[in-house]
Formats: structure tokens, sequence, C-alpha cells
């Protein structure tokens, strides 16, 4: 009659070997893509946005699909085996052997949170504090678009058009955006909202009833062919950015 | 300097909140960190209440018309209070802390605590830096509340309320930024933010406060790790959004309620009214938090066999009618003000979330709405980065179940999680927002964010196991 102990062994040995094999199995999948794993950890896992937080995609699986099928297959293995005899559960009850790994699986994430975190924070001092105070919104304008993965090309020399034009402006002018973005949607829409904020108590945005007096012609190729007629320009800023007012 | 002027210039809501808190629990003595995590959201309320009645009553909203009656009315509650903690000398029963007896922590609780409280000190730095050096960007901010709270602040008054963006949302975000603007002198859009990291400061307190009653100190900062290990809750933390400040508000109501449940105290009961109808007073789906916390407190009056009807009636009173009475008023101004333009939205394929503005759509299609709806909520809980494995460890967690008795308090939870999840469920499949969560990314996970917090809380009452069962909090 064989041995129950060293069947037990051999049981133990095939749980041990299996949760080796499937993380050698996720690893090696991990590795067929083309992102390093610190790129991964740092740069693409905290990648934060205003509705969601997307996990980073590799191989055409999100981030989270591996550690949940690393995690349930080797609680089935634990399980089968400790069901077949392989080893004894000595805790308090069944709840320790989901628990345990799960909570270590928690605190690693928690720990390449604190990292990207703080890499992504850094990343945006630096480029906050790398440009003077004047232009600090507009490196915000170039931030957002790398949050919400827009196709926005606008400078910092756009945000100084925009300040050296309110400056010229008064309370009594009512502007109107000229683009050749589609307002309609983003990023159109965007710089829309973006430039209504900071050009307040201007009111591009009509909430105050009355009909426009100036145009802000803003990312318009060849500006100066499209300022309508009766308006002069005030403030001509390269050949995309001018502002205009009614002629005297 | 213009951050630190702003600060000091929040003990403004903070003093008057405390004066209050103080006023309504009439002695009964809460830690100060649990009453100033709860004066600040109560102070905010208070100030952007009355700047609604500045606004509808065409008061100019300057300086000292929004902070002198407030600091006034702060004064008197606290010469009351002086008054009433004189009479109350020597009557120690009244002084007690809401405490939980538990055994002293293991050596190894000992270690963690000081771990988790790294962890928690280090996102919270993160959060304060990242909202106090980076201004104002993100979408909505520039295109709505914050673009509301511009024009609050140079017209100071609603002249240009039936034109402003998204003028049926309630206002509280906007007037908050708008009065820290005023009382500054200045316009900045870098300070506005600050009011957010304070928020997730405050609920991490709160939450702390409410997991102590049943656990320990470990266990409780456990869970406050497990708020801030979600990115999304961090990052919404230090970006102004209003999602932020209603999950504040809603689950603060929430966890009142409970601890009222827990032990019987009524100024838990009317703190918790207050920030039930504080959170109608942030975003449109506040009203709906607003009817589930009723509900739940009703739930909780069926569940009290022992009080006569008269008494579980008058208590019902207690919560709705403070609730209600800040709830209705801006939806009253608002149908006054704007009803012309409700009018013309109900007329056309609006998509907008707006409560006036729910179309039903029930045919058999709706069956496939629901699977879709839902599988669009699994995915987003399991399959994106907003949670970290929260959703999977609460799930998790139902495994100790097994040997386990559920509490009543735990079950109250799960209920109010069942009423959220139901709520956008039916909301989506059976209304025109289906659009929202079929076709874009836009607002569930805002919408979870909202009571995201209670799962964090429930994990820790399924794990926590308390050696000595029979411990029990003092009332």
């Amino acid at each position: 009659m064989p041995d129950p102990r060293s069947n037990n062994r051999r049981i133990g040995i095939l749980t041990i070997f299996s949760i080796v094999f499937i993380f050698t199995v996720i690893t090696l999948y991990f590795l067929r893509t083309k992102v390093s794993l610190p790129d991964l950890l740092l740069f693409n896992l905290y990648v934060p946005g205003n509705n969601i937080i997307l996990a980073p995609v590799i191989n055409g699986h999100e981030f989270y699909k591996y550690f949940y099928f690393t995690y349930l297959s080797t609680l089935l293995i634990l399980f089968i085996s400790r069901f077949l005899g392989a080893f004894k559960v000595h805790h308090r009850n069944l709840a320790f052997l989901f628990v345990n790994p799960l909570m270590i699986l928690f605190a690693s994430f928690c720990c390449f949170q604190l990292l990207s975190l703080h890499v992504f924070h850094l990343n945006k001092l630096f480029q906050y504090f790398g440009q003077s105070a004047e232009f600090k919104n507009a490196q915000i304008l170039i931030d957002s678009t790398y949050d919400q993965d827009l196709p926005l090309k606008t400078t910092y020399d756009d945000y100084r058009f925009l300040l050296e034009g309110k400056k010229r402006l008064t309370e009594t002018h009512i502007p109107e955006l000229l683009t050749d973005y589609d307002l309609s949607v983003d990023p159109g829409m965007y710089i829309h909202r973006f430039i209504s904020f900071h050009l307040y108590p201007l009111d591009l945005r009509h909430i105050k009833g009355k009909e426009a007096n100036c145009y802000i012609l803003f990312h318009k190729n060849n500006a100066i062919d499209h300022i309508p007629e009766g308006y002069v320009p005030l403030y001509v800023h390269g050949k995309s950015h001018i502002i205009a007012v009614r002629g005297e | 300097m213009l951050i630190l002027k702003s600060l000091s210039i929040l003990f403004i809501p903070v003093f008057s909140g405390f004066q209050l808190i103080n006023f309504i629990s009439r002695g009964k003595n809460y830690s100060v960190t649990f009453k100033a995590a709860l004066a600040y959201g109560l102070g905010l309320g208070m100030i952007s209440l009355h700047m609604l009645f500045l606004g509808i009553f065409n008061v100019p909203m300057t300086s000292p018309a929004i902070n002198l009656p407030l600091l006034f009315t702060a004064f008197v509650l606290f010469m009351l209070n002086s008054r009433s903690k004189k009479n109350n000398k020597g009557n120690v029963a009244l002084y007690k802390e809401v405490t939980c007896q538990t055994e002293p922590l293991s050596t190894l609780e000992k270690y963690l605590t000081i771990l988790f409280l790294y962890f928690i000190g280090i996102n919270l730095l993160a959060t304060f830096s990242i909202a106090l050096s980076i201004p104002v960007y993100s979408w909505d901010t520039l295109s709505t509340h914050s673009f509301n709270a511009k024009v609050f602040y140079f017209e100071k008054s609603f002249i240009y309320y039936d034109t402003l963006p998204h003028n049926t949302y309630p206002l509280h975000v906007p007037f908050i930024e708008a009065w820290l603007n005023i009382t500054l002198g200045e316009w900045d859009d870098q300070v506005i933010k600050i009011f957010f990291p304070i928020y997730a400061l405050s609920i991490i307190i709160i939450q702390h406060h409410f997991l102590k009653n049943f656990t320990n100190k470990c266990w409780a900062l456990l869970g406050s790790v497990f708020l801030l290990s979600s990115n999304f809750f961090l990052y919404h933390s230090s970006i102004a959004y209003r999602d932020f400040t209603i999950m504040y508000y809603n689950y603060t109501a929430l966890l009142l309620l409970i601890l009222w449940f827990k032990n019987h105290r009524t100024d838990f009961l009317i703190v918790a009214a207050i920030f039930s109808g504080l959170t109608s007073f942030v975003k449109l789906e506040g009203t709906g938090y607003l009817f589930i916390h009723i509900m739940i407190f009703a739930y909780m009056l069926f569940l009290r066999k022992n009080d006569s009807l008269k008494k579980r009636i008058g208590l019902f009173f207690t919560f709705t009618i403070p609730g209600l009475l800040i709830c209705l008023p801006f939806h009253f101004f608002k149908f006054y003000r704007i009803r012309q333009t409700l009018r013309l939205e109900t007329s056309t394929e609006s998509k907008h979330f707006d409560l006036y503005n729910l179309k039903l759509h029930l045919s058999m299609e709706t069956f496939q709405k629901i699977w879709i709806v839902i599988t669009r909520i699994l995915t987003n809980m399991f399959y994106s980065n907003n949670w970290n494995l929260t959703w999977l460890i609460f799930f998790i967690s139902f495994i100790h179940l097994i040997n386990k008795k559920i509490q009543t308090e735990t079950k109250l939870l799960l209920l109010a999680l069942l009423m959220y999840f139901g709520v956008y469920i039916c909301g989506y499949s059976f209304t025109q927002h289906f659009f929202w969560i079929s076709q874009t990314e836009t607002s569930l996970s805002r919408g979870i964010l909202h009571f995201f917090p209670i799962i964090t809380a429930v994990i820790i009452l399924l794990n926590f196991s308390n050696k000595n069962k029979n411990a029990s909090c003092e009332k």
C-alpha cells in the first residue's frame, strides 16, 4: 500500500510546479510586449483622466486581467491541492487562504501607485516650474492634452497671444472666436471653454446676451484674410492669431 | 502667500460649522478632529446656502454680506454654547467620547499602523501638493462650475443666471469657489482648488472615526488606505470636480445615520440630515441620494421595534425636514427662474443630466440595455485603473461570512450600496442617459465615485475579527 505521506508530498510538489508554471506563462506573455516593465509601472500605471483612469493594455489585455488570472488560478490550485490532502491549512478558516495572497497583491499595487504618483507629480512640477509664471496656464493646456489624449497643438505662444489680447480689450468688448478648429467637438470645444474661462469678464460665451463687437482669430490660417468686413486688426500675433475690432 | 491666506480664510466656515455642531450636540462631545472634519463641510454648506439666498433676494454677494452674518451667527451660537457648557459643568456623562473598547494592538498591528500612517501621509501630501501647484484645467471645471464661479465673482449677483452654462446644476461648488475669491479680494485660478484636498482629508478623518466605533485603530487606518489606494479617488481629490464634493456629503450623511443607529444620539441624526440636504445642493444626483438616505433611515426606524410609533414618526421628521428644507429652495428657485428654458428642453431630445428631463424608454430592448449597463459597470469596477484591487477584495471578503454573522451596520451599508447600484442601473437602462454609458466613458466612473467609499468601510467591517466579541462601544 502506498504511503499517504509520500503521496501528499507528490501532490505538494505538483502544486508548487503548477503555480510556478502559471507565473512563468504570465511573465513570458508580459515579456512579449514592447513596453519595458519600469516604463509600465512608472509611466503607464497612473495616467489620470477626469472621467476614467484606463489601465495599461498589454498584448491586447488590460493589466488587471493578468493579476486576476494569476490570483484565481493560484487559488484554484491551492484549493484542489488542499482537497486532495497535499497540505493542511492550520489557520482559523478558509478565508485566510483567499485573503493573504490578495493583500500581498494589494500592497504591491499600492507601492506601484506611490511610485507612479511620485513620477507623475514630479513630471508636472518640472513642466510647471520650467516655465515663467506668466505662461503657467499654457503649460496646463498642453498637459491636459496628454491627460485626455487629444491631438491638440497649442503652444505657449498661443497663451501669450490671449494674455496680450486681454490687456488690449476692455469690458465693453464682446468677443467672438474664429478658428479652424471645429468647436462642436474636442479639442475645439475644450479650447473654446479654456479661452472663455481665462478671458472672462470678456464675454466669449455670450452669457450677457450682447452681440459680438470684436473677433478673436485663433489658429485661423491666413487670419488677415478672414477678418469680417468693417473690422480692423487691433493686435496681430503671427499669421494665424489676430484680434479685430470694429473700424472707426 | 495666497494659499496661506486662503487657508486662514477657511477658518470662517470651520468655526461656524464647529459652533453649529456644538449647538446641535448640546454638550455631547466628539473628538476634535472628527468635529473639525464635519465642521468644514457644514460651514461651507452654510456659506453656499447663504449665497443662494443673497442671490435670490438680489443682495450683492460682497465679502461683508456673506461673511458678517455668518460670523455673527457663529458668535451667537458660541455664546449660547458657552452658557450651556457652564450649566452642564460637572455632568461628566454628557462629555463622554464615542469610542470602542477593543483589545490593545498586537505587535504586528502596531507595525502595520505605522506603515498605514506613512501611506496615508504620503498620499495626502501628494494630493495637497498636486492640487496647490497646478491651476484648474479640467474640462468641466473650465466649462461649468469654475466658470460660473468666476461669473459670480465678477457680477456678485444672479444677473446672468439664466444664461449661465448648465444653470440647472446645483451651486454649492461655484459658490464656495466664488466666496473664497470674493473674501480674498482677487480671482486666482490656483487657490480655488484648495477645497478639494481638504475634503479628502475630512473624509479620511470621518471614516476613521466611524470605523473606530466598530474596529480598532489599525483596521480603521486600513480603511483609509483602501480609500487612498484608489487612483480615481486620489486624482479627483486634486482636481476641482464636483463629484468629490458630493461623495464627501453623501458618504458622511450615510455614516452619521449609521452612527445614530448604533449610538442613538439625536445630534448625529440632525447633522446627518443637514449633510443629506447639502448632498442635493452639490449635484443633481444629490436629490436622488437624499431619497436613498430617507429610505435607509425609514428601514432603520423599522428595525427599531422597541420604539413607539409616535417616537419613530418624530424621528422620521427630525431627519427628513432639515434635509428637504435644504434641498427644496434651489429647486423652487430654479423652476421659478428658468421654467421657460426647462419647458423648451423637454421638447427636445436632450441628453443632459437633468431630473426634469427624464424620458422613460420601456421596451423589449430595455432588457438588453440592462445587461449592457451591468457589463459596463463590472468592466469599470474590475478592468479600469480607477479602483485598484478594492472591488476584488470587497467580493472576496464575503468568504468571511461562512463562519460569521453579518452585523446590522454592515447590512445597512450593503443595502445603501444596492440602492445606489439600483438607481444607476435603472437610470441608465430606462432613460435617454443610456447613451452616456454605452457610447462614452464620461459619467460612470464619476457616478461610482459618489458611493465608492462604502465598499472600503464594508471590507473593514467584514474582515475585522475582534477577539473580544462582547466588546461594545459606549453610547
